[in-house]
């Protein structure tokens, strides 16, 4: 027999490491065989997929014939006899279902990449008509990966509601049989579904509705915090987005290959960073990212100085990447934000100003408006002062020291607060290796043994000792 | 006459109680075929959804007219399970059936719900749409402090779109009414009774010293409305509450430290 073409010896080595983890009970196994998987999805040719399929499945299973169907390859018998005696990489027996799902999500991603969406579409609902057959916990993240083509595909296809109903009675089963895995893809999935949608009373309904798992894979936690910051900051609670956008970018993966999430997630924190009154350091806009982001950095200057019209100009020439990013409307609240910059402004360089140039240099309507913009920015404790009616003018305050107040403090306790939590989330992502307790035990015992034997030496060096005393009183 | 055209009729003569008689019987039977729970073009026919769907467009906008505001919520969440069906023809109430939807929550001050409507429409046709325009021209001032434009876009017969969205001019008055006494509690020490009558909408002095009585804190000393000197007050309850902040505190930071150790 020849020698197997590289990526088939590496699909063999995943079987194998497939096997291990089912007799092994260990899903490190099955994390290490997604990790291969989407640089093996480049390597995947049509022809190599036939010979899979024909590797895996035994002859007369309709599962061999479908999937080499949709390769569009005939199964090449004469390359097998090349190959070697036929029957030595010919399937005989029925493959595991851990196996049976893993070529189907080697299919699965390579007709994506080949946008093939109709016949993914196909594939996927046989595939997920198979796997909710199976209740076995060494699928679940296989099966995390596997609704995941599938919702991309109707997603691509634009069928979006037609695919909800499936995903919830399938969350449910997810959360009955203790599937986080499942459960966490499934749940991000359903957040995407109905934000792309636009239906933000249901994604919100949903997150209040389920517990996402704790110890669900990072890369799906910062999706699911992304998803929640979106809607958080659509419902006005900026505070409680910004916690999460921040928890979604440290999450994120730190590899290029998760660039474009990061970007979006950076986009959203630095709009929900100006709705909370903030201005984003000028480092989120260095670092190569320059390109993307200059539309956002624009909107920040403009923010930055308080002048209405730049900012309106700004948004109507970036509309169109705004609409594209899913940010405009959030971009456009900014607009009160820019009026009450430009009163601060105000506040900080004049003790006492009339309502009239307010007005003006604010470019308001009316003196009127002027009047109860500055109240309202009062009350939002934007700016320290008070209004005189009858004259018309506005009275800045003392500027107060900040340390005397308690405003040193809560940064302080917001900092440490910041520490605590990462001090516990970095604790909770440790991964322990299954069965390391027992050899621990093994070592407690040796330990214990060493102890003792410790102990016994001592006890007799102590007479040694005392021998010793005597000798050099 | 078909039920949907007297209808129609009921409702352009601005009869607005016989529609509510007429659309009870409607009701019934859209009910019983399934129209009013879960209308979908494949059980349905166009004509069908189509009449429904104006049934119950009248049902929300007379129910506006007459001012039940309940009425018109559910009116408007049956109708706008239509909105999303493919296959029918444009809907010539669907934009002025939304824009008082956000109108009413507006008014109820409902911001964050009226923010996840807003999400779910289109942004290019709600900006040139006369009726959802409206509304977030509205929202925009409000959230800016200009309650003077509000005021003067709601109560002017000639400003609004159409005459239903003046139904909704005294719930949303009421509500910038309270808006402006929060800030205007913060922004002056005292206030003419003169100026407080024009700072809140008011027609008559006596409107003002209602309003001012129903204020926990707010007094008249002659011509002046004086507010209660926040700051002042609070001052020994707020440094037990900062006091109390700081034990709390520091109690959190023990025991995270003893969890570390």
């Amino acid at each position: 027999m020849t020698t197997d073409h590289p990526v088939l010896a590496e699909i063999k080595q995943s079987f194998a490491f497939l096997e291990k983890a089912v007799a092994s009970f260990d899903q490190r196994f099955v994390l290490r065989v997604l990790r291969g998987l989407p640089a093996l999805r480049k390597k995947l040719t049509p022809e190599l997929l036939a010979q899979i399929a024909v590797m895996t499945y035994p002859a007369g299973d309709e599962r061999r014939s479908g999937f080499v169907a949709l390769a569009g390859v005939n199964p090449n018998t004469d390359e097998m006899e090349v190959d070697g005696a036929s029957g030595a990489t010919e399937a005989t027996t029925q493959p595991l279902p851990e196996i049976d799902m893993y070529v189907s999500l080697l299919f699965q991603a390579w007709l994506l990449h080949e946008n093939r969406i109709d016949d993914l579409r196909k594939l996927s609902e046989h595939v997920v008509a198979r796997l909710r057959t199976y209740n076995r916990r060494s699928l679940d993240y296989l099966a995390s990966k596997i609704w995941f083509y599938l919702c991309r595909g109707e997603e691509l296809s634009g069928n979006l509601e037609a695919v909800r109903p499936i995903l919830l009675a399938s969350l449910r089963t997810a959360s009955l049989r203790h599937d986080p895995e499942t459960e966490a893809s499934l749940i991000t999935l359903l957040l995407r579904n109905y934000l792309l949608c636009a239906h933000v009373t249901q994604a919100s309904n949903l997150v209040s509705k389920v517990n996402f798992p704790e110890n669900a894979a990072n890369a799906l936690a910062a999706r699911y915090m992304y998803y929640l910051s979106k809607i958080r900051a659509i419902e006005l609670d900026y505070t409680a987005a910004h916690a999460h956008i921040t928890g979604a970018i440290r999450k994120a993966p730190q590899t290029p290959l998760a660039a474009g999430f990061l970007q979006a997630a950076q986009k959203l924190n630095i709009v929900i960073e100006l709705l909370m009154g903030d201005i984003p350091e000028r480092s989120v806009f260095k670092s190569g990212r320059e390109q993307s982001l200059k539309a956002y950095f624009e909107v920040v200057k403009a923010v930055r100085v308080g002048d209405l019209n730049q900012f309106a100009d700004t948004i109507k020439k970036y509309a169109s990447v705004f609409k594209a990013d899913g940010t405009y409307s959030l971009v456009l609240r900014l607009r009160q934000n820019v009026i009450k910059t430009g009163i601060r402004i105000m506040s900080l360089a004049y003790s006492r100003i009339s309502l009239k140039d307010i007005c003006i240099r604010l470019r308001l309507e009316s003196e009127e408006s002027a009047e109860y913009i500055v109240a309202k920015a009062i009350r939002d404790g934007v700016i320290e002062a008070t209004i005189d009616s009858e004259r018309g003018f506005m009275q800045s305050k003392e500027v107060l020291d900040v340390y005397s107040t308690n405003e040193p403090q809560q940064t302080f306790h917001d900092r440490i607060a910041f520490c605590i939590g990462l001090h516990n989330d970095s604790v909770k992502a440790m991964r322990y290796p299954m069965n390391s307790n027992r050899i621990d035990l093994k070592n407690a015992d040796e330990a214990r043994e060493r102890e003792r034997e410790l102990v016994k030496e001592i006890e007799e060096g102590e007479l040694d000792d005392d021998d010793d005393e005597d000798f050099d009183l | 006459m078909s039920p949907i055209a007297s209808l129609e009729s009921a409702y352009k003569a601005g009869d607005y109680e016989k529609v509510e008689q007429l659309l009870l019987p409607l009701k019934v039977d859209m009910a019983k075929s399934g129209l009013l729970t879960s209308p979908n073009s494949s059980g349905h026919s166009k004509a069908d959804l189509e009449a429904a769907r104006t049934a119950l467009e009248i049902g929300a906008l007379s129910a506006v007219n007459l001012g039940k505001e309940a009425e018109f919520t559910r009116f408007v969440a049956q109708s706008r399970q239509f909105y999303g069906i493919q296959g029918l023809s444009a809907s010539p109430h669907e934009s002025k059936i939304v824009a008082l939807y956000l109108l009413l929550l507006l008014s109820q001050n409902e911001i964050a719900q009226f923010h996840t409507e807003l999400e779910s429409l289109d942004f290019d046709t709600v900006e040139n749409d006369k009726f959802l325009s409206f509304p977030i021209k509205l929202e925009r001032w409000i959230m800016e402090g200009a309650y003077d434009r509000v005021w003067k876009a709601i109560t002017n017969k000639d400003a609004v779109p159409s005459s239903e969205f003046l139904c909704f001019a005294d719930p949303l008055v009421f509500a910038i009414r309270g808006e402006i006494a929060l800030c205007a509690e913060k922004a002056y020490t005292s206030l003419p009774l003169n100026n407080a009558r024009h700072l809140l909408f008011f027609d008559s002095d006596q409107g003002v010293v209602d309003f001012v009585q129903e204020q926990p804190g707010w007094e008249i000393h002659g011509e002046r409305i004086t507010f209660p000197g926040v700051i002042s007050e609070d001052a020994t309850l707020n440094s037990r509450k900062v006091t109390e902040k700081l034990i709390g505190n520091s109690l959190e930071y023990a025991k995270e430290m003893e969890q570390i150790i």
